[in-house]
């Protein structure tokens, strides 16, 4: 079996003004070079867990206990300088479907952009065009939607550009919480597709989050259910 | 409860406008439209706040002008409002071409000038309480209008209103007995902005010698102390400043109102800010 | 974007066409109304003169003809009261306004949105809530009264600022000096017209700054590390500001309104001190054709606006052809 990338150990988390956590102590490993589909109702805590990995519980006011390993770095608690570091550029996240992702006023070309310019300052501008370009033809989409903005993208091309958002650094750990729900089934068939793919060339490591237990059995390795 | 007690204060202050405006002869100590002193006298224990260019009392010039702004304010809000409704509501319920046509003419309203064609208008019609009411009424409904419709729309949609349509009612029952009343405390919020707006848009045609000139207003009562020189005799103390405390003093109360009336209502209201 | 055009193109013409009727369709003699009060004087000879000068007594479609070809050519006639060519006149007064109104509109949009901003992110605070009640109670403030208070203190009492006018008069600056004489005299009206017209911007602003931090594409921003420079600027501001553009466009039909007042308080030489002059000596053409300019002026505002407004916000691109 390969190595451990990401591990979850004793994690609780706890919401503002409830006394009952709504994760007890969750365990997880997570290894090198899988697909792990985290199963679990709606309610369950999958969203907190990706939060809690993501150091985005802040933004919920919520509090944590455990730890969260990856690279020897305990990311419940790094240093926001250090987080800064991983987040995205090591872990990646593409999130539920029904969150709007891109700022209204972008283009998917700024946006992409505004990413690579931000990991190196002195890009110069073929490079971004290349760049942009090789992440298109990664989720499959036709270079004119750069040109778009998110109101004129369908469901399915808006999640094959936050794939294309999540993959700008390359990460070693991508995260979809929920990426398929609510698409068409041929759509949803598209987008698992690319991942899978994208699994193959990239040499990533993917933590896969759904409610559907037939969609997580097709597409992942190891399945781990939570009540 | 901090609203509360705003909108209590406002609410007073109101009501003693009003009770001024009504008793205004009885509580004036002179008649305002003759010459009950010298010319340009500094407030005295006769004349608490002196006389004018033509030795009228000015605090009973003050007194009577709350008549004028009041009436004005009320009238041309009540004048907006109706075709606000009208129009807004027709747009929203009724859609389709009506639609179109109405908020056609709603864009053009929004886009005339507003005071260009208020002094004009005025200056062609000398202007008395009615018919200043009647222009700036007629200039000032298409932004409430506009909101109205949108709203109309909203609670159109809404499934309740379906029901109610399922079971046989009429439009006209629906308009009048549910979509109005979800509408109402919109219409009762937008009102006292229109009244405080019409208020202020008196003070200015009067301050812009369009006004009557025979009728008492706070905003007349400025035009001509600014005509007389007030600002270098030193006179616009007692003669520029009370009009202009007694213009704020109306539109405050009424914003006060507004304000604690929006905060009951929060999250209904805080959408059309 | 060819039906934009077309609609302003349509109010330009409605109000070409209100401009000549509406004198025409209210009560009072077209003599009383372009000649004054004093009619008495003249003979019927006299009378028949100006009503033969202004075709009068022609049939009013033929009228029409003349009021449309008049303007389309250079002469606009002269101006009784004034003594002076229409036309001049209110070329040097539509200059005056157009700077008045557009340098406060600017400064009332960018303070009105600075302070939304700021007390959106202090929201519940005692910074927001005074800055709430402040704005509120300066928007309760008639504008020409606030104008005439700042003129008496700053102007008439403590002597910082001038009284009167645009520029010193009977002085003959030049370059540098003349601009830093005109914006000596810009304080004081933009001063009363910004004070009074914060409101709007500031609530707008607000609002929309509470309602966009709570995004989803915002947190994921952060999330994705994006400098906070960048979050506040080229994520919070330029969605807050849409919105408050919409208040911009409702606001340009007003803005020559405030600038009117202002100017009748400082004796600023612009389209409104011309419009209440002409209506104090009931000079009609010139009442008419200042009410011309100012309209046209506010419809070019406003399709300027609506240009912006567009380049601002990407979901209208193209919604017309939809």
């Amino acid at each position: 079996m390969n190595q451990s990338i990401l591990e979850i150990k004793a994690l609780s988390v706890w919401y503002p003004n409830t006394e009952k956590p709504v994760i007890n102590g969750f365990n997880l490993n997570l290894y090198q070079n899988e697909i792990l589909c985290l199963r679990g109702p709606s309610g369950s805590g999958k969203s907190t867990i990706v939060a809690s990995i993501m150091g985005m519980l802040e933004n919920y006011d919520a509090r944590a206990v455990g730890n969260i390993f990856y690279d020897n770095v305990d990311l419940l608690g790094v240093s926001e300088e250090k987080m800064k570091m991983i987040r995205w550029h090591e872990i990646a996240l593409v999130p539920q479907f029904s969150m709007n992702l891109f700022n209204p006023v972008y283009t998917i070309r700024q946006t992409l952009r505004e990413m690579m310019w931000l990991k190196n300052k002195n890009i110069t501008k073929t490079k971004l065009q290349d760049q942009e370009s090789l992440l298109m033809e990664m989720v499959h989409l036709e270079k004119s939607v750069l040109g778009c903005y998110a109101h004129e993208m369908s469901g399915g091309m808006k999640q094959r550009a936050a794939i294309a958002l999540a993959m700008v650094h390359s990460p070693k750990i991508l995260i979809l919480d929920e990426a398929t729900t609510g698409l068409d089934i041929k759509i949803q068939a598209d987008v698992l597709g690319t991942i899978l793919r994208l699994k193959k060339t990239m040499d990533m490591t993917i933590l896969f989050i759904s409610h559907d237990a037939e969609l997580g059995n097709n597409i992942s390795d190891r399945m781990v259910e939570i009540k | 409860m901090r609203s509360k007690i705003i909108g209590s204060i406002g609410v007073t202050i109101l009501v003693l406008l009003v009770l001024i405006a009504v008793f205004a002869e009885s509580l004036a100590p002179y008649s305002p439209y003759e010459q009950v002193g010298t010319t340009f006298a500094r407030p005295s224990a006769e004349h608490w706040l002196g006389t004018n260019d033509i030795g009228q009392d000015i605090f009973s010039e003050l007194i009577y002008g709350t008549r004028n702004s009041l009436a004005v304010g009320l009238l041309s809000a009540t004048i907006a409002m109706t075709i606000a409704v009208l129009v807004g509501v027709m747009s929203g319920w009724f859609g389709g071409k009506l639609d179109r046509i109405l908020m056609k003419v709603t864009t053009v309203f929004l886009t005339i000038p507003f005071l260009p064609v208020v002094i004009i208008l005025a200056a062609f019609s000398k202007g008395s309480v009615w018919s200043m009411s009647i222009i700036l009424g007629v200039m000032s409904w298409p932004v409430v209008a506009r909101i109205l419709r949108s709203e109309t729309i909203k609670i159109k949609g809404s499934n309740y209103i379906h029901m109610i349509q399922g079971m046989g009612a009429s439009d006209f029952y629906v308009i009048r007995y549910h979509v109005f009343r979800e509408l109402l405390p919109l219409i009762f919020y937008r009102g006292i902005i229109r009244v405080k707006s019409g208020i202020l848009a008196e003070s200015s045609m009067s301050f812009l010698g369009l006004g009557n000139p025979a009728a008492k207003s706070w905003g007349s009562i400025i035009y001509y102390a600014q005509s007389s020189n007030a600002l270098l005799t030193g006179s616009w103390i007692w003669w520029i400043i009370p009009p202009g405390l007694c213009i704020c003093l109306v539109s405050m109360a009424l914003m006060m109102v507004a304000y604690s009336f929006e905060e009951r209502n929060d999250a209904r209201m805080e959408d059309k800010l | 974007m060819k039906k934009r055009i077309g609609h302003y193109l349509i109010i330009l013409v409605i109000v070409i066409v209100a401009n000549f009727f509406i004198p025409r369709l209210l009560p009072g003699s077209p003599i009383k109304t372009l000649i004054g009060e004093d009619t008495g004087q003249m003979t019927a000879e006299e009378k028949m003169g100006i009503l033969d000068s202004y075709h009068l007594n022609d049939p009013i479609t033929v009228q029409f003809g003349y009021y449309i070809k008049d303007l389309f050519s250079d002469d606009w006639g002269l101006s009784f009261s004034k003594r002076q060519p229409i036309k001049d006149l209110l070329k040097s007064a539509a200059g005056w306004t157009l700077l008045l109104s557009s340098v406060s509109m600017f400064f009332s949009i960018v303070i009105g949105c600075c302070l939304g901003a700021h007390s959106a992110r202090k929201r519940k605070t005692k910074s927001d809530l005074n800055l709430i009640l402040g704005t509120t109670f300066l928007s309760s403030i008639p504008p020409f009264w606030v104008a005439i208070l700042l003129l008496a203190v700053f102007g008439a009492q403590l002597r910082w600022f001038p009284t009167y006018g645009a520029y010193s008069m009977w002085s003959d600056k030049q370059g540098l000096a003349y601009v830093l004489d005109v914006s000596y005299h810009l304080v004081l009206p933009v001063l009363a017209l910004v004070l009074t017209s914060l409101l709007p911007y500031f609530t707008t602003t607000r609002y929309s700054v509470l309602k966009i931090i709570n995004e989803d594409y915002i947190k994921m921003a952060k999330i994705r590390g994006v400098p906070d420079h960048t979050i506040n600027v080229r994520y919070v501001m330029h969605n807050a500001i849409i919105p408050v553009f919409t208040m911009v466009m409702l606001d340009v039909g007003y803005l020559l309104s405030g600038s009117i007042l202002i100017e009748t308080v400082f004796s600023y030489p612009g389209l409104g001190v011309l419009m209440r002059d002409a209506v104090t000596a009931r000079d009609y053409p010139l009442i008419q054709y200042t009410f011309l300019i100012s309209s046209v002026l506010t419809i070019i505002a406003l399709f300027l606006a609506d240009l912006c407004y567009r380049k601002l916000d990407p979901s209208l691109e193209g919604a017309d052809e939809k």
